[in-house]
Formats: structure tokens, C-alpha cells, sequence
């Protein structure tokens, strides 16, 4: 199948009080109609600042230089003016955010927060949005949806926001749709039902989406491919089974780690569930990184060796479909 | 440290390093390091230092009566030796009424300012601290205080209790506290919320020392800079009420010095024009200072 | 239900201002009798007895207060012993040339100040950005009758294109009320603008700053991303809640208004409370002044009331909480 989205070698700089920063580095992925792509990494690691380039919503202000292709279809997303940009966003890439508390205008109903995307995307009369937004509510399973069209959003529960969140986001159907940590700020039960929504969303719109998760548990169920991210560069790449069954960047082994093993005869019993592994220290702050001559993780990594902390590795082709950057894979 | 609760240096990725280092040191050492690097704050101390070392020592050198005819009235500026700014109205020496109605002009300012502050930390720290029927009963003499206008209830104290400069400080006193009040207030329902304050209680403090040794310090920043502005504000109100004929009229002020001229700005403009700067430049330097202040004591400002 | 128990709160408020200022009157030194047949011109003994009958001075100090309350429903705020006239009428005529003054500041003001700081909050570090900080500061340190006789003499010796003292020109008394208008207008410039300036440096600085902190919240980057133009998410979703605070200011600050339109009243002769209140003083003229101080109270406290139910309107989220 022709690929949808196609990023190649996206360079990210910042303009900082420390000077010029990179804080994406040589991103490269494709993204097929219909799959899901995963994207992990902590915070910090890029993961969400790439969603952001995706949809032009970085301050222009803090942009030193952007590099790289992103094509939707045919067509460069970094050589479009903006104001062709606006046509596409929000209605053929769409993002959900990772706040649903905030992500809504408090002083707009709900009703109007949800036509607004589709007058201002589709050619429609208000009655004919009025109703497209009951529709679009009840999909997204929020009961009585009529009553929830006059409704604010601070009448509604965080779950319910992230539904309206959702219902505006594939309003118009997009081909793409971002999900920038959906759930991190829910109840895990509330988690589940947004991810079994989303699932039933990408089978039947044959949406594309770019999940961005620091859950690998969550990818490990949603994801057909998946990124992991480090210090604002992909460090492994490949098909989910392959990353779950044979990671082979020592930061991968520690993310997959932490997935939180739980026994349910051991929770039963009262104990608490296994230890999370944790990975020992933290991302090194951005300014430090342009500074960086070897390898972002050295700082951290179980294995690391001398290599390490002078040459930057590259991107190891493992086979047709994983890729990784680390030196322990240079034979 | 677990991935999934990171640290927030990544939300804020332009400055890491510094916040972490700026949590070792004092809080009030920072704020004072943050306050003398703002430019404008230290012009502001530099502009109020003077106006008050004028009015200080100014007299020393330069000890005319200001009420005193002294030459022709309406002579300009520069024109006449003896008389720097020229003469008023009634051929009374400006610049001696500018030295010696400085000093009032300030004391005013600062004393309403220190009653101001007391006044409403005082009932600010009750309300917010007792709650419940306490608070309810303070709130509400809170906003009949701010509901009458605060120039004409001044004015009619004045009017009442003979135009005294203690009366005039009453006044002030009396009609701006309500602000403060509600700052405090707002500051003691926050902080007696907070964990420190429990522990306080647990090992078994009184209200009082709570209060005043526990939740006050916390509170102090920002009532800092409103007792800085409120210096501003009683400034304005004092020159105003002079203005309007209702200080002291034995007792020379910048207002008074404005006011008395008024009717004939036609004919000399400088005796209204060179009082007006002064207290502007007052005004000015008082909240110059009360902004690096709030800059100073604000982090997440200082990030800008 | 809500509108019904502000309303009663505030007639207890006003009943408050009526009482602790009528007490406070009656603490001042001097024979209010002897004050009013000073007015009239001599005092005798039995001219005494008199006046302290017909005002009911010669009753205990809490009937006359009750006396005074059931008069003041009633509309009726006693007469005046300096103008001989009833209170109410002096302030009826006095008090629309205030209303319009304190009105035209706070529409120049707000109409004024917001856009400047939200256009400043665009380019939070731009040279409009500097000059809205700048203009504050000025506005905030400068006396208002200072500026005001400032503009007297800008006005009235260098460009004479307003006139800068009263109300009306008495020479068009005669002219049509359209005419009388533009004339009262033109009168009304100086002295508006006068007032206005501290407002309006005051609220754009406020509009700035608010308008930066909503537009670094998540829901405009949510606008941004349903591909809404600058224009729509910078005036439609953010103006409104950057304006929530503007709101509660400028209904918090109408006692201080009040209080310049005062200062700005007596450099300009606007006829209108202020000036009213003033002689009353130096007359010692209590009806007058207590009726004054009544009336701004008044104003205050539905000036707030307006506030917030503008408020109200603007932000749902009060709504349901009540």
C-alpha cells in the first residue's frame, strides 16, 4: 500500500538562552493508511515535540531551522504555506492531546467546540453541524449526547472531555490522527475504554495513528510498528513483535522492562505487584545534548563501553524492518 | 527514577540546570539577587533615595520659608538670582516649598501606607486563618469598606476631625486597607492548607504563633510588594486631599502647592508643573521598586 | 433567586454607609443649628429652637437616624442648609454630568486599553509590548489632577481646540438639543480623557498579561490544531478569557473611579458630584455630604453588581456554582 505519511530526516533547532539546540534529530518513519504507529520514549525524549512539528504548533519564535520532508500523499507538509496548512489540519491530521482538564475552551459549549471544526472544514449548514456533532458524541460513547451539545466542559468528567476531544479530532474523518499520550491524565479504566475507542475508530475510519506513549504496555497491545525515542532521536525502530521480542538498543530492553508484570495471583494475595524496573538517572537536559559528542544514552546505558562516549552510533539496519543505533550492534 | 514519573526539567527544557541550582539557596538571598540585577527596580531605589535625601538634607542648605512672600509673584524659572524655580502665585519661593513640602508629602505616604498594611494584614490574617462565621463577618466589613468611595469618605473624616496630618493618615489608613485585607486573606486560606501548617499543629502550636510565626513569613512576599505599592497609592491620596484644600494648611505639601496654584496656570505654569513631577517621580520610583519586587519574588516570571 | 439575595445585601451595605457616616457627622464639632442659622444669616434663641424642630434636631440621635432611613426610602435625603434646597433635587441635577464623565472614562478606557494590550500580548517582548508596560507605569504614578491641569494649559494656551473648563457654552442655550449635544461632547473630551488615562494604562497592562497566560494555554493550542486562523484563535478563544479579569477589575475599581472623577471634576468645573460634595464640605453641609456619600454607594455597589453579571455572561463556569 502507498505510504500515507513519509518522514524523512527531520532536524529539529531550537534558539535557547544556551545558543542553537537540536532538539530533533534525523527523524525518519512511514506511516501506512490504517496502522497504528507507537512512538515511546520518557519525557523529554522528543516524542511529543515531533507530534508538534507534525501539526506546525511549535512556537515560531523558538524555531532556529527545520529540516527534512514530511510528505502527506504527494505533498511536502514543510514547503506548504500556512495558510494551505490550515486546510489539512484538523481535518485531515487531527491530534489529541494529553490534558483533556485544559485541552477544552472553558467558556464555549461543548456543541460549539465540535461544529466549529466541522464549519469550518466541511460545507455545512449549522443544523447539519448540530446534528454531525450528536453523531459524532454519541460514537465516542457519551450518553445522551443531544443534552451533552449545550453542556461546558466543566460539566464533564476528564473521560468524558477526552471523548469530546476525540469527537472532534475525527470530526472531519482525517486520514492521520495524532494521540499525544491520550489517557496519562485518566483512570485506568477510563484508559482502556479511550484506547478500545480509538482501536474501533482506526477500523472503521481506516485512520492512521501515531500513538504516543511512555507505556510500552499500551503499545504492546495497540501498536503495528514502533519508534522508541531518545534525546529527540529515534534509537530502535521496527514491527512490534520484533521490538517486544528481540530489542536490541539496551534502552528498549529497560523500557520494555518496566512494563509492569502483574500477578494477578500474587494481587489477589494481597501482595503488591513485582518492583517496575526502573532505569537510573535521567534525559540529559537538551543544552547539554548539542554539546554531546557520543551517544545520548552512554550517560545511562548498562552496556556502555569507551565507543561510546566519543562516536554518536549509527542507525544499524537489523533487517528488513528493525533498525537500531547503538555500537554493541557494529560487527 | 522511575520513567513514567519524570522530572519536570523536561517540560521546561530551555533551563534545567539553573533551577536545580537556584533550590540551594535562600529564598529571600535569591529574590534580593534576582531585585538588584532588574535594572529598572534599582533606578527606581536610586530616584526615591534622592527625592528623600532632598527633603532631608535639602533643608539644611536651603532653609526659606516656603510660606513666605519673598519677591514678585509669577517670576519664571532661571530668571531671577535666588530663585531657582521661580515664585508662585503670592511671590512665594518654589523651591523652598518643594524642599520643605516633600518631607510631609513622604511621611504621609509612608506612615498611611504602614497603618494601611497593619490594618488589613491584620484583618486579612483573621479572616483566612478562623474561617468559617470569623470570616464571613471580616469579609463582609471588607466590602463596605470598599464599597464607599474611598476619596469622599476621606474627605468627609477630614471634614469631621479637623484637617490634621494624623487625621489625614487615619483617613488614608481607613479606605485602603480593604486590598490588603483580601491579598492576606487569600495567602492565609492557601498556606493554612499546607502540610507545614498541620505539623505546626500537631506538635502542638497555638493559633498565634501559627499565624505569626508560621503561615506570616510565608505570606510575606507578596504583601511586601503591596506595602511597597500602597506607599504609591497613599502618596496619590494625600496629594489629592492637599490639592482639594483638605490637608493641613499650615503644613506645606506638594498637593497643597499644586492646588493653591491651580487658578493660575494661565499665568505661571511651573508652580502646578514642578510639584506634579515630584510626585510623579515618587509615585514612579515606589512602584519601580514594588515591580522588581514581585519579579524578584516570583520564579516563574524570572524565567522571561 | 441569586440577583434577589445580592440586592438585599446590598441595601444592608447601604443601610451600613448611611449609619456609621450619619454617626460620624454627628461626632463633628459645632452646633448644626447654630451652622444653619449661620447660613441663613443670624441666631437667635428661638430661631434655634426652630431649626432644631424643623430638622429634628432636638431628638435622640437614633430616631433621627431612623427618621433619616424612613426618609430615605422614600427618596427624600432631607434639604440642604447651604442651597436650601432638597437634597435629591441638588443631586439630580448633579448627577448626570458625573454618570457621563465616570461612563466616558470607562468606555475610552476598556475600549482603549484591551485591544492595546492584546495586540502588546502578541509580541510579548515587541516594541508595543515596551510602550504598554511604559504607558502603565506613567499612568499608574501620575496625579490625575495634575495631568489634568496639564491639559488646561496644553489646551487652552497652545492648541486651543477644546475647551477646558465647564459643562456646556451658556451662549448655545438657545440651539438645538442636537447642537447642545455635540457642544456638551466636546466639553466632555478633556476631562474624560483625563480620567481614562490611569484606567487605561491599568487595564492594558492587565489585558497584556492575561492575554499571554491564555495564550500559552492548552485550549488555544486546541483551536490552533482544529486549523483555525490566528485571527480567530487569538480573538475568539482567547479574548474572551483573557478579558475575565479585566471585568472583575473594572467593577472592583469603580469606587477609585469615582474618587478621580472628583479630582478631575474640580480642574475642569464639571458640575457634577464631586463638585457638589466639595462645597458641601466647606459649608458643612451634612444633609448634602451625607446624600452624596448615599448616592456613590449606590453607584458602587451596582457598578459591582454589573460586573459581575458580566462576568457571569463571559464565563459559564460561575453559572451552576452560584
Amino acid at each position: 500500500m502507498a505510504d500515507l505519511l513519509k518522514i524523512e530526516n527531520l532536524e529539529l533547532k531550537f534558539n535557547t538562552r544556551h545558543g542553537i539546540v537540536k532538539v530533533l534529530d534525523n527523524i525518519s518513519f512511514t506511516l501506512k493508511p490504517g496502522e497504528i504507529f507507537g512512538v515511546a520514549g520518557e519525557s523529554g525524549s522528543g516524542k511529543s515535540m515531533t507530534a508538534m512539528a507534525l501539526m506546525r504548533l511549535i512556537d515560531k519564535k523558538l524555531i532556529h531551522s527545520i529540516q527534512g520532508k514530511i510528505f502527506f500523499r504527494d505533498t511536502n507538509l514543510l514547503e506548504l504555506p500556512e495558510k494551505e496548512f490550515r486546510k489539512l489540519r484538523g481535518n485531515k491530521i487531527a491530534m489529541i492531546f494529553q490534558e483533556p482538564m485544559t485541552s477544552l475552551n472553558p467558556v464555549f459549549s461543548i456543541g460549539f467546540q465540535i461544529t466549529e471544526t466541522l464549519l469550518l472544514h466541511q460545507n455545512l449548514k449549522p443544523k447539519e453541524a448540530d446534528e454531525k456533532a450528536i453523531d459524532l458524541l454519541a460514537r465516542v460513547g457519551l450518553p445522551d449526547p443531544k443534552k451533552r451539545l449545550k453542556n461546558y466542559p466543566h460539566e464533564l468528567s476528564g473521560g468524558q472531555r477526552q471523548r469530546v476531544m476525540i469527537a472532534m479530532a475525527i470530526s472531519c474523518r482525517p486520514d492521520v490522527l495524532i494521540a499525544d499520550e491520550p489517557t496519562t491524565a485518566l483512570d485506568t479504566t477510563v484508559q482502556a475504554q479511550i484506547f478500545d475507542l480509538l482501536l474501533d475508530i482506526q477500523q472503521e475510519l481506516n485512520t492512521a495513528i501515531i500513538l504516543i506513549t511512555h507505556d510500552m504496555g499500551v503499545l504492546a497491545q495497540m501498536a503495528d510498528e514502533i519508534a522508541v525515542m531518545y534525546a529527540g532521536r529515534i534509537v530502535e525502530q521496527g514491527l512490534r513483535d520484533q521490538i517486544l521480542d528481540t530489542p536490541e538498543h539496551p534502552y528498549t530492553q529497560s523500557l520494555i522492562a518496566c512494563i509492569p508484570k502483574v500477578d494477578v495471583r500474587a494481587e489477589a494475595a494481597g501482595k503488591p505487584p513485582a518492583d517496575l524496573s526502573e532505569i537510573a538517572g535521567v534525559v540529559p537536559p537538551l543544552a547539554e545534548l548539542s554539546t554531546l559528542k557520543g551517544c545520548s544514552f552512554a550517560g545511562r546505558c548498562p552496556k556502555v563501553f569507551d565507543t561510546c562516549s566519543t562516536l554518536k552510533p549509527p542507525h544499524f539496519r537489523l533487517n528488513k524492518t528493525q533498525t537500531a543505533a547503538c555500537h554493541l550492534l557494529e560487527k | 527514577m522511575n520513567v513514567k514519573n519524570n522530572s519536570k526539567n523536561s517540560k521546561n527544557p530551555k533551563n534545567p540546570k539553573k533551577s536545580f541550582s537556584e533550590k540551594t539557596q535562600s529564598p529571600l538571598k535569591e529574590a534580593w539577587s534576582v531585585f538588584i540585577r532588574n535594572k529598572s527596580a534599582i533606578a527606581g531605589l536610586f530616584i526615591l533615595g534622592a527625592i528623600i535625601l532632598l527633603t532631608l538634607y535639602g533643608q539644611l542648605f536651603y532653609g526659606e520659608d516656603p510660606f513666605e512672600i519673598k519677591w514678585l509673584p509669577f517670576t519664571s524659572p532661571g530668571t531671577e538670582p535666588g530663585f531657582l524655580l521661580g515664585t508662585d502665585y503670592l511671590g512665594r519661593d518654589l523651591l523652598a516649598g518643594l524642599i520643605k513640602g516633600g518631607g510631609p508629602t513622604l511621611a504621609v505616604g509612608f506612615s498611611a501606607a504602614t497603618l494601611t498594611t497593619l490594618i488589613g494584614m491584620s484583618m486579612g490574617a483573621f479572616a483566612g486563618f478562623f474561617g468559617g462565621k470569623i470570616d464571613a463577618f471580616l469579609v463582609k466589613i471588607t466590602e463596605f469598606f470598599q464599597v464607599l468611595p474611598a476619596l469622599l469618605f476621606a474627605m468627609v473624616l477630614i471634614a469631621v476631625f479637623s484637617p490634621k496630618v494624623i487625621t489625614i493618615v487615619l483617613a488614608i489608613g481607613m479606605v485602603s486597607w480593604p486590598a490588603t485585607a483580601r491579598l492576606t486573606r487569600t495567602e492565609f486560606l492557601r498556606i493554612r492548607e499546607l502540610e507545614y501548617v498541620t505539623a505546626a499543629r500537631s506538635i502542638g502550636m497555638n493559633n498565634f504563633r501559627i499565624m505569626f510565626s508560621v503561615i506570616l513569613p510565608n505570606a510575606l512576599p507578596p504583601l511586601i510588594v503591596s506595602a511597597t505599592l500602597s506607599v504609591g497609592i497613599a502618596i496619590l491620596f494625600e496629594s489629592g486631599l492637599s490639592f482639594l484644600g483638605l490637608g493641613d494648611p499650615n503644613v506645606m505639601s506638594w498637593g497643597l502647592m499644586i492646588g493653591s496654584n491651580r487658578n493660575y496656570i494661565l499665568e505661571a505654569w511651573w508652580p502646578v508643573a514642578v510639584p506634579g513631577v515630584f510626585i510623579f517621580l515618587t509615585v514612579l520610583s515606589v512602584s519601580l521598586i514594588g515591580d522588581g519586587l514581585t519579579d524578584a519574588f516570583n520564579p516563574k516570571l524570572r524565567e522571561r | 433567586m441569586n440577583i434577589l439575595r445580592r440586592v438585599f445585601s446590598g441595601l444592608l451595605l447601604i443601610i451600613g454607609v448611611i449609619a456609621l457616616n450619619f454617626f460620624l457627622l454627628q461626632l463633628a464639632p459645632g452646633d448644626t443649628a447654630e451652622a444653619i442659622a449661620g447660613s441663613m444669616g443670624g441666631a437667635s434663641e428661638e430661631l434655634l429652637a426652630e431649626i432644631r424642630q424643623t430638622y429634628g434636631l432636638d431628638k435622640p440621635v437614633l430616631s433621627q437616624l431612623f427618621i433619616y432611613l424612613g426618609d430615605v426610602i422614600t427618596f427624600d435625603l432631607g434639604t440642604s442648609y447651604f442651597y436650601n434646597q432638597p437634597v435629591s433635587s441638588l443631586i439630580a441635577q448633579r448627577i448626570g454630568p458625573t454618570i457621563l464623565l465616570v461612563l466616558s472614562a470607562i468606555f475610552l478606557s476598556l475600549c482603549i486599553g484591551v485591544p492595546l494590550g492584546v495586540m502588546a500580548a502578541e509580541k510579548p517582548s515587541g516594541g508595543l509590548s515596551y510602550s504598554v508596560t511604559l504607558l502603565a507605569l506613567v499612568g499608574y504614578a501620575t496625579p490625575v489632577f495634575w495631568s489634568g491641569l496639564m491639559f488646561v494649559i496644553f489646551f487652552a494656551s497652545v492648541i486651543p481646540i477644546f475647551p477646558v473648563q465647564g459643562f456646556e457654552d451658556i451662549s448655545l442655550r438657545k440651539a438645538s438639543f442636537f447642537v447642545r449635544s455635540l457642544d456638551v461632547l466636546h466639553h466632555l473630551i478633556l476631562p474624560a480623557i483625563t480620567l481614562a488615562i490611569i484606567y487605561l494604562a491599568q487595564y492594558s497592562r492587565m489585558a497584556r498579561a492575561s492575554m499571554i497566560e491564555t495564550l500559552s494555554s492548552d485550549y488555544i493550542r486546541t483551536a490552533r490544531a482544529k486549523g483555525l486562523s490566528e485571527l480567530t484563535v487569538v480573538y475568539k478563544h482567547g479574548l474572551r478569557n483573557a478579558v475575565l479579569p479585566i471585568i472583575t477589575l473594572a467593577g472592583l475599581q469603580f469606587g477609585n473611579l469615582l474618587s478621580g472623577a472628583i479630582l478631575v471634576e474640580t480642574v475642569f468645573n464639571w458640575p457634577g458630584l464631586g463638585r457638589l460634595i466639595f462645597d458641601a464640605i466647606l459649608a458643612r453641609d451634612y444633609p448634602t455630604i451625607l446624600g452624596v456619600l448615599i448616592i456613590s454607594s449606590v453607584m458602587v455597589i451596582v457598578a459591582n453588581m454589573l460586573s459581575d453579571m458580566g462576568y457571569r455572561l463571559a464565563d459559564p463556569r460561575i453559572l451552576k456554582q452560584g
